[in-house]
């Protein structure tokens, strides 16, 4: 009598057990990729200047990552981002003769690098596997450590993955010219962050994931570099997240579509949905475009312009960012695969605007940002 | 929020879920249709959106921040 778990079809399950998709597997090949980005603001209206320079931030980003089996049970991946940012940032807003805000802007001489490094070892089990990773980030005012364990778990063949993570970080700020401006000397925050999700395969073309999120954050939260920003020292955010992906046979086309709601102890709700879609080519070509649609209510502090009437002991920002507004972006991306490399272009256009936000907005801010980024990257599998 | 988290438990209570045997998962497997399908670009839209917009996370336990403006 033939052994069952000599089969060709026992062998060839276990293969395709091994594939990486969404449940805890070792990777079975080696990729190592970089890529190269340029970030760019839209210019600030002069119109809405009071002091300082209207060119806004340019970021030229170049990241490497490479990610490995080690042995029978174990991968390691590593990821360096190193960018250069240069032009003005708002520094504060001041109430304009028709009572809308105006900007005050730095100048343009800001110019900082940041670099990044995060690396993680997983080790697998029979059904689940265990990740602890390290993360570093640095600017010449700013450095940010973070440590993190995550877990996932198999169920029901594989059909059903349950991931849990939980993360640690300390960021310590020392802001440039402090006594010249009077800003603080020095600031530091911890965070502490938990995330829970459920994966599911509903078909063999389709698979849901859905996530919920929560984290802590404690210590200095303002702005040093806004003139008047006083922000709680405290703020627990809370997230719920669905993601969706459906491979469509007939078109030789992934769709990608993800939502994620948002709401923290500022206030803040926001709701996050982007959709989009790659299409295979004969030719090794894909292609698809991006659609991302957000949209945020302002924070119980915010105030369409400084107040230096109110008290230093009052929470209080004119940051942008914590304004009511929503933003559309859109984009392409491509795609070149040639044997184990693959070369990738893309191509995105994000512009927010105060009318998509969550409140009626009283004041849209003049800072709300515009920026484009284009990137280019190359992936080696080996 | 709460109407959220429902409707997200009905979608996945609801859907018409049928198992999965593990060599029907070809497409399943393909890169786009991963979670995260390129590791660099999530890196760098998260980076992005983290610094421009009052909201973050989702994406797993957060990391560390950055001084970004």
């Amino acid at each position: 009598m033939a052994r069952r778990d000599a089969s060709p079809l026992a062998v060839l399950s276990a293969a395709a057990l091994a594939l990486p998709a969404f449940g805890a597997s070792q990777p079975t090949e080696r990729t190592l990729a970089v890529s190269t980005a340029v970030y760019q603001e839209d210019d600030l209206k002069r119109s809405n200047l009071v002091f300082g320079d209207v060119e806004r931030y340019k970021v030229k980003t170049n990241q490497f990552y490479i990610n490995a089996p080690i042995g029978r049970n174990w991968s390691g991946s590593l990821s360096y981002d190193n960018e250069s940012m240069s032009g003005a940032s708002p520094w504060g807003t001041s109430e304009s003769a028709d009572g809308q805000s105006d900007v005050i802007m730095s100048g343009a001489s800001i110019d900082d690098s940041r670099n990044g490094l995060d690396a993680s070892m997983t080790r697998y089990f029979d059904q689940s596997s265990v990740s602890v990773s390290l993360g570093y980030s640095g600017e010449h005012d700013y450095h940010s450590r973070s440590i993190g364990l995550s877990y996932e778990r198999d169920f029901f063949n594989r059909n059903t993955t349950l991931g849990l993570s939980a993360s640690y970080s300390t960021d310590e700020i020392t802001p440039t010219d402090a006594a010249l401006f009077g800003r603080v000397l020095y600031g530091e925050k911890r965070s502490r962050s938990f995330y829970a999700s459920l994966t599911q395969l509903m078909s063999p073309v389709a698979v849901l994931n859905v996530g919920v999120g929560l984290t802590s954050r404690r210590g200095f939260l303002s702005d040093p570099y806004k003139l008047r920003d006083i922000r709680p020292d405290s703020r627990l955010e809370k997230t719920i997240t669905a993601s969706y992906r459906h491979y469509l046979d007939w078109k030789q086309t992934s769709l990608r579509l993800d939502y994620r709601y948002f709401w923290d102890s500022f206030d803040v709700r926001s709701q996050t949905v982007s959709g989009s879609f790659m299409q295979s080519l004969s030719s090794g070509i894909s292609w698809g475009p991006t659609l991302r649609y957000y949209a945020q209510s302002e924070a119980s502090f915010y105030q369409s312009f400084d107040q230096y009437a109110l008290p230093v002991t009052q929470a209080q920002s004119s940051d942008f960012r914590l304004s009511s507004y929503g933003a559309w972006s859109y984009g392409i991306k491509a795609r070149y695969q040639l044997g184990a490399v693959e070369l990738s272009g893309a191509i995105e256009r994000y512009e927010s605007d105060k009318g998509l936000g969550l409140n009626e907005p009283v004041a849209g801010h003049p800072a709300l940002v515009r920026f484009g980024v284009v990137s280019l990257g190359l992936e080696f599998k080996f | 929020m709460v109407k959220t988290a429902a409707f997200l438990l009905v979608l996945f209570a609801a859907s018409s879920c049928q198992t999965v045997e593990p060599w029907q998962r070809d497409r399943l497997s393909k890169k786009d249709m991963q979670l995260v399908s390129d590791p660099l670009e999530a890196r760098r839209a998260e980076q992005i959106f983290f610094s421009k917009e009052a909201s973050s996370g989702g994406a797993g336990a957060a990391g560390g921040g950055c001084g970004c403006n």
